[in-house]
Parts: structure tokens; C-alpha cells; sequence
């Protein structure tokens, strides 16, 4: 009866795109015994389905996979309506005031082509550096970030939002770097990533209930996302523990933390700075 | 410690996701183009919705909150904006002229074998039978049947029940045993 093969719809799809379940495969074997109909329209459309999975798409060339990133930013730009910016892709690469950061971010990718020992060791001497400043800089370390009493002016709202993010990335740069086999005394000791992140939870309260406007939801959201990340990091135990350290690092993983800040940052030099005090890298050396 | 002992514990270090705008675009440019190849027909229409999803990812950041997977966001976000467009008419006429006229989106045009021919004419017959499907079934079909999610990451991608899933792919399955049934019959294959 046609009625009654409708109620068998869902069952024949979970066969055929293999869904189907043990209690679900026994109801659609009765019916299908007793309905010729079903059991011809299942065959035919099985085999269809083979055909369609036999299917190849086109390939388009490795010199359109080449330009693909190069128009898709020219889009962007077009439709930004802001064809005197610089280019995007440089954007990226563009250097803070004490570092060159892309290095940085570009890091792990030749990390791992170097051995592991060497290729940490100089990462951590990097982070090292940038998390409790240097005894041979006088530029003002970005461990020593003003009490969080303090009332946010205005005007350094901005500078602390960039240096809030600064470290967050530094941090978790070499948390996820970071290989607990390995670890020993010194800067980049778990002890010392703690603090690190108690100091930024709380800027991450300051921060938040100072951020209030509309177009700040962004970086509200992705404080909010770094909050969960900073207390697992402030909450691990003592003595590296090592399927903790691995939930945190995948857990800056899945919600993409790093590319989130980048995406921040990126947004805001675009809101805040004049094109031309932009420092970029030339776009030559952007090539990916 | 030997330095063997050091690279076993490496791989925790590997990190899946990418961490720049640059390096997820990279990460995701050729899968995201295959499904919107799937989803679209044809080459010029996939480069578009293909960039479109970057350019939305790239403003709609905060909305990504990590519950899921960054390429399922993407998926997501690919088929909201199929769905959501109004394809033009003139997008669907030249699709059709793409298929009458066996136009090759193909950037060169090489001398092929008896079997890249035969796999070029199944594709292009295929290719015209998942646009007779609904924008709504074809993309369920194809991210079932051509992008391997599971029925829930499917559901989730559309915004809808795991059961209305089922019926679009199975309304999906149905017209294309009709559109392919000349295929089967050519074959010798149950029709
Ligand atoms: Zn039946």
C-alpha cells in the first residue's frame, strides 16, 4: 500500500547513505520482503548512487590554486571600498613596536622541521623575552601592565586592549608549543605561564566591563573565549600534568583562539591606524 | 635524553588549526571550492560562493564560539549563503549553455584518453542530473554523499532536524534515479 511505503522514507535514506542501525535495518527487511516496489526503487536508487560516487570533479590548476588567495583579497579591498589600503596579505605581517610577530606566528611550521629540542629552545627564549621583558631593553616589559584597579582612560584603552591581546597570544603560543616531557625551571616553567594567565583573567574582567560599545563585540566575544582558556591554564596542576596540558592545547585549537586574535588585531590596526603609519613587511616577503 | 625519545613526543605539538586569516584560507581554499563546485555546477559560481564564505568567516569571527569544528563552521556558513542567494537567471542559463555547449571550465584543454573522455561525460551527465535536485536536497545530498559529514553535522549545517535530512535525501535519491535512469540502462544495471 503507497501510504504505508511513506513511513519507510527515512529508513530506506539511512540505508543508503549508511545510517542504518541494527533495530532500523530489521524493520526495512520486513517491508522490503513484502513490497516489490520498495525493493526495486532501493536497488535502482543504489546503484544510481554508485554512479554519482564514481563522479570526478574538474581540478582547476595549480596556477589558479596559486592566485586564489591574491583575488580573493583584491575582493575583499573592492568591496571594503578601500583600494589605498595596503595589501592585506601584508597586513598580516605587519610589525608590532618590539617584534616581529609573524615570525613568531610562523614559528611552529619550522619548529617542526628543526628538532624539537632546538627548535623549543629558541621559541622559548622568544617568549621568554616577551613575557617578562629583558633585562637589556628599555622598553617597558609587558609583564609589568598597571594594577587592574586602575581606572581605564580612554586613552590607553586601546594600547591596553593591544597589549592584553599581545600577551594572550605569546602565552598561548608557547602553551601549545609547549611539551611537557620537556619542561623545566626558567621562564617558560608552568608556574610562570600561570601567573601570566591569572594577570591576564583579571585584565580580562577590566577589559570586558570597559568595552561596552557596539562595535567592540568582537573583541568582547574572544575575551570571552580566552577566559575559559586562562583558567584552565591558571587551574592546571602543579607538576605537568600531562593529559590537562593536552586538553588545553586542544582546546585553543578548536575554538581557533589564535586565528581569533589575529582576525582582532588585524581588524583593529584597520580601524585605528592611519594607512601609512601601518609598518608592513614588504609583500614580496609574504609568500605562503 | 636520546633524541629519538624527543620527536615520539612531537605530534602533541602539531596543531590541526590554522592560526592566521592567510593560513585558514590555505587550509580550507580546496575542500570549501569542492563543495561549492558541488553545490553551484560550475567553476565560475564555486570561486565566488567559495570566496564569500572566507570573506564572511573573516568578518563573522565572533560568531564562531567553537563548539564545533572550524571546517564544519565553514560548511555551514557555504550552504546559508547557497540557500540564501537567489541565483540569477542568467547564472542558470549559462550553467545550461555550460552543458549544452560542453564549454570545459577546465583550464586547458589537453588531448584525452577514451577513459578521460568517459569519465568527462559521466561527470558532465551527473553534474546535470544534481541540478535537477532543490537547492535545499542538493545540498544535503552532496554534503552527505560528496563531503562525508554525518547526518547530524549535516543537520547542523542546514539548521534543520535530523529527520528533514532524511527526507531531502531520500526526495534527493529518488530524482536522481530518474535523471540517471538512461545511465543504468546503458550500463546493463538494475533500472
Ligand atoms: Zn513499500
Amino acid at each position: 500500500m503507497k501510504n504505508d511505503c511513506q513511513h519507510y522514507e527515512a529508513l530506506i535514506a539511512d540505508k543508503l547513505f549508511g545510517d542504518l542501525g541494527p533495530e532500523g535495518a530489521q524493520r526495512l527487511e520486513t517491508h522490503l520482503e513484502a513490497c516489490p516496489a520498495c525493493r526495486a526503487l532501493v536497488r535502482e536508487m543504489e546503484t544510481t548512487l554508485q554512479i554519482t560516487a564514481a563522479r570526478t570533479r574538474p581540478e582547476p590548476s595549480p596556477a589558479y590554486w596559486g592566485a586564489y588567495y591574491e583575488r580573493l583579497d583584491a575582493r575583499m579591498r573592492r568591496e571594503e571600498r578601500r583600494p589605498d589600503r595596503a595589501s592585506r596579505l601584508a597586513d598580516w605581517l605587519r610589525v608590532p613596536e618590539r617584534l616581529n610577530f609573524s615570525a613568531l606566528m610562523l614559528a611552529p611550521r619550522w619548529a617542526y622541521q628543526l628538532s624539537g629540542t632546538v627548535a623549543l629552545l629558541a621559541i622559548g627564549v622568544l617568549i621568554g623575552w616577551l613575557l617578562f621583558g629583558s633585562a637589556s631593553t628599555d622598553a617597558p616589559g609587558i609583564a609589568e601592565a598597571p594594577p587592574v584597579e586602575t581606572p581605564v582612560q580612554a586613552a590607553s584603552l586601546e594600547a591596553r586592549a593591544d597589549r592584553y591581546l599581545e600577551r594572550s597570544k605569546v602565552l598561548l603560543l608557547g602553551l601549545v608549543n609547549m611539551d611537557p616531557n620537556e619542561q623545566g625551571p626558567g621562564p617558560l616553567g608552568l608556574a610562570s605561564q600561570q601567573e601570566v594567565a591569572r594577570e591576564l583573567i583579571d585584565e580580562s574582567n577590566a577589559l570586558k566591563t570597559t568595552l561596552t560599545g557596539d562595535d567592540e563585540r568582537l573583541m568582547r566575544a574572544l575575551i570571552e573565549d580566552l577566559e575559559v582558556i586562562l583558567l584552565q591554564i591558571a587551574n592546571l596542576e602543579a607538576g605537568y600534568d600531562l593529559p590537562a596540558i593536552e586538553m588545553v592545547q586542544r582546546g585553543v585549537d578548536r575554538r581557533a583562539i589564535l586565528l581569533k586574535i589575529n582576525l582582532t588585531e588585524m581588524r583593529r590596526s584597520d580601524a585605528a591606524l592611519q594607512p601609512a603609519s601601518v609598518p608592513v613587511i614588504h609583500p614580496d616577503s609574504s609568500t605562503f | 635524553m636520546p633524541l629519538a625519545e624527543t620527536l615520539v613526543a612531537e605530534p602533541i605539538q602539531r596543531r590541526s588549526e590554522p592560526s592566521t586569516f592567510p593560513a585558514l584560507v590555505e587550509q580550507y581554499k580546496r575542500p570549501l571550492y569542492a563543495l561549492a563546485y558541488d553545490l553551484t555546477g560550475n567553476h565560475h559560481d564555486a570561486e565566488d560562493l567559495s570566496q564569500e564564505v572566507f570573506i564572511k568567516a573573516y568578518r563573522g569571527m565572533a560568531d564562531f564560539r567553537g563548539e564545533a569544528q572550524v571546517y564544519s563552521w565553514l560548511y555551514r556558513i557555504a550552504v546559508n549563503t547557497f540557500l540564501n542567494k537567489r541565483r540569477k537567471k542568467a547564472l542558470r542559463f549559462r550553467q545550461l549553455w555550460d552543458d549544452f555547449s560542453q564549454a570545459p571550465h577546465d583550464a586547458e584543454r589537453q588531448p584525452q584518453t577514451d577513459q578521460q573522455a568517459e569519465a568527462d561525460v559521466m561527470r558532465r551527465h551527473v553534474e546535470t542530473a544534481l541540478q535537477k535536485l532543490s537547492p535545499r536536497e542538493r545540498s544535503a545530498f552532496v554534503l552527505r554523499h560528496y563531503q562525508d559529514l554525518s547526518l547530524r553535522e549535516v543537520a547542523d549545517a542546514m539548521d534543520v532536524a535530523e529527520g528533514t535530512v532524511k527526507s531531502l535525501l531520500f526526495r534527493a535519491a529518488k530524482k536522481l534515479r530518474t535523471a540517471l535512469a538512461f545511465y543504468r540502462e546503458d550500463l546493463g544495471l538494475p533500472s
